[in-house]
C-alpha cells in the first residue's frame, strides 16, 4: 500500500514535468518560425559591441564603420578613395601648402535640427586635443600651428584654427603635411554639436549625435544597434529604411542566422568557406576586394638576437609564405612584396626574398640564433593562433626552437611597447589610403614603440626619403622617394611581410547595390538597398 | 568493489597507459604541421583524420589525455595533502585556530570554482603548472572540511585521551592516530574529485588557459575546433568524448570506493 | 584588493595606441593607480555607499548599469535550467530509488553519473549542434526571449539535473531503509500514508539544500555555458572582467556574488526551520 502512495505521487510528479515541458516548448513552436528582423532596415553583423560612439574615443573599426553613418566631416573618401567634399563645399590650399581654407556648405544640420557652422568644426577639433577630454586620437591634429601649446595646457585654444565667418573654416599647419586632407576624413575629424556633447557628458559616447544620413534609435548593449534613417540628410536620404547591427561574436551563429535571413551581408569565416563557394545557391551572391593592409611579422630590432640583420633574413627564408597562403588560407589574400599594398604602389614592386630553407639552415648557423628560444607573441585570436603555430613549425623544421605567448590585446600592447617580444605577428589597416599611412608610422624612428614602429627599426635615409615624400603634395617624384624608402626596408628586413588579406563577404540575393568598400568610412549606407 | 569500480579503474588505467604509451602507437607528431593535409576526415592514415593544421588528431588525443589525466591525478594528490594537513589541525586543535581555518575555508567553498581557478591562473604565468595550482587552491577547501568532521568525530574517542595520558605530543597523535583514521577518506574524495578536475582543467584550457599552443589538451582541442563542429566534426567529438568517459570512470570509481569503506558526508554526494 | 595583485596595465587598454606620454599619465591619475592601495579602497567604498559601483576601463560604462541588465539574464537562465532539472531530478530520483537494483536504477545511475561527468561546453556544442545547426529549430546563440533561451537552459540543467537523481535517490533509499518505516508497513496503510508525506518532506531538506547550492553557483558560474550561447549574462561578464583586468567590473561581480550566496542560504535556512528543525534525518548535519 505505501508503494500505490509512492506510485501516486510518481504520477502526479510526471503530470507536473508534462505540463511544465508544454509550457515550455509551445512559445518555442510559436516562435521558431518567426523572423528576428525589423521591416524595411538592413542587418549587419558585429563582431563586438562598440565600445563607444564619440568620435572622439573611436580607436576601431566597429566604432568607424557605425560613425560613418552617423557623422559627417568636412572632407570624405569616394568609392574611389579620393578626397571628396563633405560638409566643406570647396577648399584651397595656399602655395606653400600650410594654410586650407574651406568653404562650407549651408544647408547642413545636426539631426537636433540646428544648421552646422564653421565654429563646430573648431570646437570639434579643439576637442580632440583638449588635455581634459582624454582623447587617444590626439595625433591626427598635431601638425596643426598651435596644437601642442594647447594640448600642454599653454594655450587657451588652437591658434591654428581660425573661424573668418560662419561659412569659412581656415586651418594652419606648422610644415606642409601632403596626407593632411586625407587625415580630414577620419573618424576623429568628424563634426559634433557642442550642447549636445555638454549636455550628456562622459555618456555622449552611448547618446551620439551628429549631421549623419542616420540616427541612432536603439543601442541594446552586447545585442543590437538600430539606426534609422535622416531623412532630412543634406546630401539625399538614403535607400533603406534603417540599418541594423547586431551583435554577434560567435562566427556559427553569424552564418546560421545568415542562412535563415536574419542577417543580409556577413563576412565570410574560413571554417564555412569552401561550403559557401562550392553550393550552387550562394557562389554568385560573394563579393571580394583586395584589403588595404598588411599582415607581418615583426622583428624587434633593438636587440639580440634579431638586431642582427641576418638573424632575419633567416628566419624570412626559412618560412613558405606562399604556401600558408595557398593552403591554411585558402588563398584568401595577395602575398606580399614589402610593407604597401599593392593597390597603393604606383612603383614597380620590390624582389621578395624566396623560401628557400637551405640558406636559411645557413644562415641560422653564422647567426647565433641556434639554442635560443624565440619569444612569439601574439594576440588572442584563434585565426593568428593557427598562423602562429605554423610558423613555430616551420621554425622547428630549420632547428629553432619558438615559444608562442598569446596575450589578450592591450597587454599584448604593453608587452610589445616594452620590448619583451623577440617577434611578433601583427596587422596594420589603412587609415586613410595613403602609401606613406604604411611607411611613417611603421617604419620612421620618431614612431618607435607604441606610435607604430614596434619593431624599433631606425634607419636615418629611410627617414630622409618619408619626410621628403611627406613634403610634396603630389607627383612622380613623391613616388620616388617612397618607391625607395620601401626597398630599403624590404632588404632590411625589420619585418617579414606577408600578405594582403582580401576581405569577402556574402549578401542575400534580396541586398542590391552592396559594396564593399576598402577603407570602413567610405560606407554612408547610402546605396545599398533591397 | 563492484563490478562498476572494478571496470572503471581498469578503464582510467588503460587510458593512462595508452597515453603514455602514445609515441609508440601513432607514429604522427602531435605538434607536426603538414599543410597539404588539412583537415580531412577520418581515414585509414589518419585514424580520427586531422585538424585545420593537418596534425593527426589522435595522436593529439593521446598526448592530450597525457596532460589532462596527469595535471587531474596531481591536484589531487597535493589538494588532498592540503586538505588532510589543515582538517588535521583544524579538528585536532579546536578553538580559535579551528574557526580561522574553517572560516577561510567557507571563503572559499563559497566561490564559483571555476571563476576562482580562473582568477588563480591569470595571476601565475602561463603553462600547465599554473592550472594544477589554481586547481589544487581551488580544491583544498572541500578536503579539509571533509577531514576535520571525520577527526571531530574520532575525537570523542577513547584512545585519544589514552594517547594523551600517557604522554603523546599533539603532533604525535595528530600524525600517528588520526592520519591513518583519514587516509580512507580522503583516498575516496581524491577519486571525487579527480573527476571534477577533469572537468575543471578542460573548462580552464577550454578558455585559452593552461597549456600553450601548440600543446594539446582535451579542452583546448574542443575550444580551437569549435567553428567547425559542423564542418569538420570530427575535430570536436573525439576529445570531449574522452574527457567524459574519464570523468564518468573517476566517478564511478569513486562511488565505488564510497560504498566500500561505506562512508557518508552529508550530501550524499 | 587581492584584485590589485593581477599584473597587466589597464590604462593601455583605454587608449588607443598613439597615445601621447603626457595622456596616459592623466588617465592614470584619474583612476588613481598612482596612490596607495589603501587610498584606492577608500575611494571604493564611498562610491559605494553612494550606490555606485564605478565605470569599467574599458567600456566606460557604470558598472551597476551592466549588472542591472546582465545579473537578470543570467537569473532567467538559472531560473529556467532549475525548472527543467528539479522536478525531472526528483522524480528520477524517485524511479530509481523504488527500483533499485533494477535494469531501470542502472539506466538512471548510468545517465546521472554522465550527467555530471560530460563537460557542459561540449554538451552545450553538441545540442547547439542539432538543434540549431542541423535542424535549424533554433538559433545557435544570442541574448533574448524563449528560442534563445532554450538551448543554454538544458545544457546548464544538465549537471544539477544528474546530482539531484542522485542525492534523491540517496534520501528516499535511506528512508525506505528506516525501521519505522518497515514496522509502518508491517502495521498497515493508514499510518503509514500519513507519515509518508511527512519523511517525504524531510527528505527533500537535503535536496532543497541541494537545490539551494546549485542555484547560487549558477548565478556566479554558469561561464561556460553562456560563453557558447553567447548569453549576456553575470558568468560570463565576470570572466572577461578578470581577464581583461577590469577592477570595477571584478569587484562589482565579487560584491553581487557574495550577495546572491548569503541571501541563498538564508532562503534555505528558512526553509530548514520551517519544515521541521526537530527529526533529524541521518546524514543531514550540515
Amino acid at each position: 500500500m505505501r508503494t500505490e502512495i509512492l506510485e501516486q505521487s510518481i504520477r502526479d510528479e510526471t503530470r507536473r514535468i508534462v505540463a511544465v515541458t508544454v509550457f515550455l516548448f509551445l512559445p518555442l513552436l510559436v516562435s521558431c518560425s518567426s523572423r528576428d528582423r525589423v521591416e524595411g532596415f538592413i542587418h549587419f553583423r558585429l563582431h563586438y559591441n562598440p565600445s563607444t560612439l564619440d568620435p572622439a574615443h573611436i580607436v576601431d573599426v566597429t566604432g568607424g564603420i557605425i560613425a560613418a553613418k552617423l557623422f559627417n566631416g568636412l572632407v570624405r573618401l569616394d568609392e574611389h578613395l579620393a578626397v571628396v567634399s563633405d560638409i566643406a563645399e570647396s577648399w584651397e590650399i595656399s602655395p606653400d601648402g600650410t594654410t586650407y581654407t574651406f568653404r562650407i556648405k549651408s544647408n547642413v544640420k545636426f539631426t537636433n535640427n540646428r544648421d552646422v557652422i564653421a565654429s563646430d568644426f573648431k570646437y570639434s577639433f579643439e576637442r580632440i586635443l583638449d588635455p581634459k577630454g582624454k582623447s587617444p586620437n590626439t595625433w591626427v591634429f598635431e601638425k596643426v600651428a598651435g596644437a601642442k601649446a594647447y594640448t600642454r595646457g599653454d594655450a587657451t585654444e588652437v591658434s591654428g584654427i581660425v573661424v573668418r565667418d560662419p561659412h569659412t573654416l581656415q586651418i594652419s599647419l606648422e610644415k606642409p603635411f601632403s596626407p593632411f586632407l586625407n587625415l580630414l576624413t577620419m573618424t576623429a575629424a568628424y563634426v559634433v554639436p557642442k550642447e549636445e556633447v555638454e549636455r550628456w557628458g562622459v555618456d555622449f559616447s552611448t547618446h551620439p549625435i551628429g549631421s549623419g544620413p542616420f540616427v541612432l534609435r536603439q543601442w541594446s548593449h552586447n545585442d543590437r544597434l538600430l539606426l534609422s534613417r535622416n531623412d532630412h540628410y543634406f546630401s539625399g536620404k538614403a535607400r533603406i529604411e534603417g540599418i541594423c547591427y547586431r551583435v554577434i561574436p560567435e562566427d556559427l551563429t553569424a552564418v546560421t542566422e545568415f542562412e535563415l535571413g536574419n542577417l543580409d551581408v556577413i563576412s565570410v569565416p574560413a571554417s564555412e568557406f569552401r561550403r559557401f563557394k562550392t553550393s550552387n545557391k550562394w557562389n554568385d551572391l560573394f563579393a571580394s576586394r583586395e584589403g588595404i593592409n598588411s599582415y607581418y611579422l615583426g622583428f624587434n630590432c633593438s636587440r639580440p638576437p634579431f638586431n642582427n640583420p641576418l638573424a632575419r633574413k633567416a628566419i624570412s627564408q626559412a618560412i613558405d609564405r606562399r604556401k600558408i597562403l595557398e593552403t591554411y588560407y585558402e588563398k584568401r589574400g595577395v602575398l606580399a612584396h614589402g610593407p604597401v599594398p599593392e593597390t597603393l604602389r604606383s612603383w614597380p614592386p620590390p624582389g621578395p626574398l624566396a623560401y628557400d630553407p637551405e640558406t636559411a639552415n645557413e644562415l641560422i648557423r653564422h647567426s647565433g640564433l641556434q639554442g635560443r628560444t624565440i619569444r612569439f607573441y601574439i594576440t588572442a585570436d584563434q585565426e593568428v593562433a593557427d598562423i602562429a603555430e605554423i610558423i613555430q613549425s616551420y621554425l622547428k623544421l630549420a632547428g629553432l626552437s619558438v615559444a608562442i605567448k598569446q596575450l589578450e590585446w592591450s597587454s599584448y600592447k604593453a608587452a610589445l611597447n616594452k620590448g619583451e617580444a623577440d617577434m611578433f605577428w601583427i596587422s596594420w589597416w589603412a587609415d586613410y589610403p595613403d602609401p606613406e599611412n604604411f611607411l611613417f608610422p611603421l617604419f620612421h624612428s620618431s614612431n618607435h614603440g607604441p606610435s607604430g614602429n614596434r619593431t624599433w627599426y631606425t634607419n636615418k635615409t629611410v627617414d630622409e626619403l618619408i619626410e621628403k615624400g611627406q613634403r610634396l603634395t603630389l607627383g612622380s617624384a613623391r613616388s620616388t622617394y617612397y618607391g625607395d624608402a620601401e626597398k630599403i626596408i624590404v632588404n632590411d628586413i625589420p619585418s617579414v611581410f606577408f600578405w594582403h588579406k582580401a576581405e569577402i563577404t556574402l549578401r542575400q540575393p534580396t541586398v542590391r547595390n552592396y559594396e564593399i568598400y576598402p577603407i570602413y568610412s567610405v560606407d554612408k549606407g547610402l546605396e545599398v538597398s533591397f | 568493489m563492484g563490478l562498476a569500480g572494478k571496470l572503471s579503474l581498469g578503464a582510467l588505467a588503460f587510458i593512462f597507459l595508452l597515453s603514455i604509451a602514445a609515441p609508440l602507437i601513432v607514429p604522427y607528431d602531435p605538434n607536426a604541421i603538414d599543410l597539404d593535409s588539412l583537415r580531412q576526415s577520418p581515414s585509414t592514415r589518419h585514424l580520427l583524420g586531422t585538424d585545420n593544421k593537418g596534425r593527426d588528431i589522435f595522436a593529439r588525443l593521446l598526448h592530450g589525455g597525457k596532460i589532462s589525466i596527469g595535471i587531474s591525478l596531481l591536484a589531487a594528490l597535493v589538494s588532498m595533502t592540503i586538505g588532510l594537513a589543515v582538517g588535521l589541525v583544524s579538528g585536532y586543535a579546536g578553538g580559535k585556530t579551528d574557526t580561522a581555518l574553517m572560516s577561510l575555508v567557507d571563503l572559499i567553498l563559497s566561490f564559483p570554482t571555476l571563476l576562482l581557478a580562473i582568477g588563480v591562473s591569470i595571476v601565475l604565468p602561463a603553462g600547465i603548472y599554473s592550472v594544477m595550482i589554481a586547481l589544487s587552491a581551488v580544491g583544498w577547501a572541500s578536503f579539509a572540511r571533509l577531514i576535520r568532521g571525520h577527526i571531530l568525530s574520532l575525537k570523542e574517542i577513547a584512545f585519544i585521551e589514552a594517547a594523551r595520558s600517557l604522554g603523546c605530543t599533539g603532533s604525535r597523535i595528530m600524525i600517528v592516530h588520526l592520519l591513518p583514521q583519514c587516509i580512507p577518506l580522503a583516498l575516496v574524495m581524491a577519486g571525487l574529485k579527480a573527476g571534477g578536475y577533469i572537468l575543471t582543467e578542460a573548462g580552464l584550457s577550454f578558455l585559452g588557459l593552461g597549456a600553450q599552443p601548440p600543446t594539446a589538451t582535451w579542452g583546448s582541442m574542443i575550444s580551437t575546433s569549435r567553428v567547425f563542429i559542423s564542418s569538420a566534426s570530427w575535430m570536436v567529438f573525439p576529445p570531449g568524448i574522452m574527457i567524459a568517459v574519464t570523468a564518468v570512470c573517476f566517478n564511478l570509481l569513486g562511488d565505488a570506493l564510497k560504498e566500500k569503506y561505506d562512508v557518508r558526508d552529508g550530501k550524499g554526494l | 584588493m587581492l584584485t590589485k595583485a593581477l599584473p597587466g596595465d589597464p590604462v593601455y587598454s583605454m587608449v588607443g595606441e598613439r597615445s601621447s606620454p603626457e595622456i596616459i599619465e592623466k588617465i592614470r591619475k584619474e583612476i588613481g593607480a598612482d596612490k596607495g592601495v589603501v587610498r584606492q579602497y577608500a575611494g571604493y567604498v564611498t562610491l559605494l555607499v553612494q550606490g555606485e559601483l564605478g565605470r569599467s576601463y574599458f567600456t566606460g560604462r557604470k558598472v551597476i548599469d551592466d549588472i542591472c541588465v546582465k545579473f537578470p539574464n543570467t537569473m532567467r537562465l538559472a531560473c529556467a535550467s532549475m525548472i527543467i532539472a528539479a522536478p525531472l531530478g526528483i522524480f528520477f530520483g524517485f524511479l530509481s530509488a523504488k527500483k533499485r537494483g533494477k535494469f531501470t536504477d542502472r539506466v538512471i545511475t548510468l545517465f546521472s553519473v554522465s550527467g555530471i561527468s560530460v563537460p557542459v561546453f561540449w554538451s552545450g556544442l553538441l545540442l547547439m549542434l542539432f538543434f540549431s545547426l542541423r535542424m535549424r529549430l533554433l538559433p545557435p546563440s544570442g541574448t533574448g526571449g524563449m528560442q534563445y533561451l532554450l538551448l543554454p537552459a538544458i545544457t546548464l540543467s544538465l549537471p544539477a539535473l544528474a546530482t539531484l537523481v542522485r542525492i534523491t535517490r540517496v534520501m528516499v533509499i535511506d528512508i525506505m531503509d528506516m525501521p519505522y518505516i518497515r514496522t509502518a508497513r508491517a502495521k498497515g496503510i493508514t499510518e503509514a500514508g500519513v507519515s509518508m508525506v511527512h519523511i517525504l518532506k524531510n527528505a527533500l531538506i537535503p535536496v532543497i539544500t541541494v537545490i539551494g547550492l546549485e542555484f547560487a553557483s549558477y548565478l556566479n558560474g554558469a561561464v561556460l555555458t553562456e560563453t557558447i550561447f553567447g548569453w549576456d549574462g553575470i558568468g560570463r561578464y565576470a570572466m572577461e572582467g578578470i581577464i581583461k583586468r577590469d577592477y570595477p567590473v571584478i569587484m562589482g561581480c565579487l560584491l553581487v556574488g557574495t550577495l546572491v550566496f548569503v541571501f541563498i542560504n538564508l532562503i534555505v535556512d528558512v526553509i530548514y526551520h520551517y519544515a521541521d528543525p526537530r527529526v533529524r534525518v541521518h546524514g543531514t548535519g550540515r
